[in-house]
């Protein structure tokens, strides 16, 4: 650690800081289910749901890292989207759509989120300090395939439970007659934003494999002169 | 002297050679390339140095009125062709982004009841509100037709769409909500204070269009230095005036998207002050027997920004 620059530091702590919280989630999920049995599913949000926003909310900072230079990215737009796309669900949608807080759908969104942070941050934090496995460099370029568009898949069922009760309830709605003269329809909001996630998938998986074509070719060369 | 004009990018590729001498000025270096290859018209082109300048940059060559030799290109030398994609005038632009605003708005005042699906009555506030915004977009087309003088006659023609985007679903949003059946107005007092700022605003801000518009001889695009009235004070009074009378309409109005806009706008303007400010400042530097622009002006706000 001593020859670490400030920055450096500042983005193990923080990475550290994630990876452990996750690491939290995932094994009280496990324990949950060894105990509780399927049961423990279905009430995931309830007893874990505060730990999964915190995480959510604190990685708000990974798009300043982003825009300040600390991490180096091509583009700043899918940090953007992922952090943006998961608060939605959690902290707008899912925190008020009381009756979806039990579907099986959080449960498995929490675990596929869980399980890809922590590949993610461990990867951050090693290759921080110059020494990532192989192993770990392996998964964090290949899990996505699977890990990315299950969670997608995840977010979509839990979104199809969530509408009809949005649209029941009025939740977030805002009817005239108001002082701000301005009605908004959070139902119709949710559907655009769920058709344009669907329409920026590809994008966003193709975006990823190209992340993955990098850096399978920046390796290979290298081994060649070693 | 021969002037090889080559592309820019990594390529560099000659595209032609053109026979100048160094009194030759740009508009003229426009014309005889734009007379070789036709498809590139003089407002379409820009031309930059090959050798960097000293910020080690290239020397955008962007006085058409300026010789080659005023850019210190007097022997047999490299200039960079760019592409400025196809031009549209600024008065077709400035028209169709206000034609729409003048369309649309009325829409949802005269066919509120077929838009929000049932029978009711304006108030005075919404009958007050169609008529500054429709005033305020017959008083810009008109502007733009009499008054204006551009000094750059052409802009890129992906602009219109922008422009047009933007003026277009900004009065929608706004006229949606001023002209709906469950609109709330404000009380009286705040109806009267918003238009009477919204009065202030327009009349100013058509007086320093006029200023601006007789500083500049016709035919030419001259540059002086803007005086007299709110110009004492700061460099854009006529920006200052337009987001005054936008306030006055979003306190009459007490619309949230017409806040919003008010904003948004305001900042636009702001962005645009700033740079016209700078060229100003820079332009009349005080050096070489040119004039000292005052140093007290400030850039939008009197007396603060």
């Amino acid at each position: 650690m001593t020859n670490l620059s400030n920055k450096d530091k500042y983005l193990v702590v923080y990475n550290s800081f994630q990876a452990l919280g996750w690491y939290y989630l995932i094994i009280s999920m496990i324990m949950r289910f060894l105990f509780q049995g399927t049961s423990s599913i279905f009430t995931t949000f309830m007893s874990l749901g505060s730990i999964v926003c915190t995480l959510q909310v604190v990685a708000f900072l990974e798009i300043l890292h982003v825009y300040f230079g600390l991490v180096k990215s091509g583009s700043i737009m899918p940090t953007i989207f992922q952090v943006f796309g998961r608060n939605h669900v959690l902290l707008w949608a899912l925190c008020y759509v009381y009756p979806a807080q039990e579907h099986w759908s959080v449960f498995l969104m929490c675990a596929t989120w869980g399980v890809s942070e922590l590949i993610r941050y461990p990867y951050y934090i090693a290759s921080t300090l110059n020494e990532c496995p192989k192993f770990l460099e392996w998964l964090r370029y290949n899990a996505f395939i699977v890990l990315y568009p299950l969670g997608f898949a995840a977010e979509n069922i839990l979104w199809y439970q969530m509408l009809p009760i949005i649209l029941a309830r009025k939740i977030h709605f805002l009817i005239m007659p108001n002082s701000y003269n301005f009605s908004f329809n959070y139902y119709y909001f949710a559907l655009v934003w769920i058709i344009s996630t669907l329409l920026l998938f590809p994008q966003q998986y193709l975006y990823m494999f190209s992340l993955r074509k990098k850096k399978m070719s920046n390796t290979v060369p290298k081994k060649k002169t070693q | 002297m021969k002037i090889t004009i080559v592309s820019g990018g990594a390529s560099k590729r000659t595209i032609c050679e053109l026979e100048l001498s160094t009194s030759t000025t740009i508009k003229e270096l426009k014309k005889s390339f734009a007379q070789k290859n036709p498809k590139y018209y003089v407002d379409r082109q820009r031309f930059v140095t090959s050798q960097l300048g000293p910020d080690n940059k290239p020397i955008v060559l962007s006085d058409d009125n300026k010789t080659l030799s005023h850019y210190k290109i007097t022997s047999d030398n490299t200039l960079v062709f760019k592409d400025l994609g196809p031009q549209v005038s600024w008065t077709t632009v400035f028209l169709t982004e206000y034609a729409g605003p003048l369309l649309i708005y009325p829409i949802f005042y005269f066919f509120g009841q077929q838009i929000y699906g049932q029978e009711y009555t304006h108030g005075y506030t919404q009958q007050y509100a169609l008529l500054c915004y429709s005033l305020h977009y017959i008083k810009r087309l008109l502007e733009t037709i009499f008054v204006h003088r551009f000094s750059h006659a052409t802009m890129p023609i992906s602009n219109i769409f922008k422009n047009s985007i933007y003026y277009w679903g900004n009065t929608i949003l706004v006229s949606y909500f001023v002209n709906h059946p469950l609109f709330t107005s404000p009380p009286p007092a705040r109806v009267l204070i918003g238009l009477c700022l919204w009065v202030v605003g327009e009349l100013f801000n058509l007086i320093s269009h006029i200023q601006l518009r007789n500083l500049r001889p016709a035919g030419s695009t001259v540059r002086q230095i803007p005086k007299g009235l709110l110009f004492e004070y700061v460099s854009c009074p006529n920006y200052t005036m337009e987001i005054l009378a936008w306030i006055g309409f979003s306190i009459m109005t007490q619309t949230l998207t017409a806040y919003v806009f008010t904003v948004l706008g305001a900042v636009q303007m702001y962005v645009w002050a700033v740079a016209k400010h700078r060229r100003y400042r820079k332009e009349f530097d005080g050096k070489n027997g040119e004039l000292q622009y005052p140093r007290n002006r400030k850039i939008i706000v009197p007396f603060l920004l």
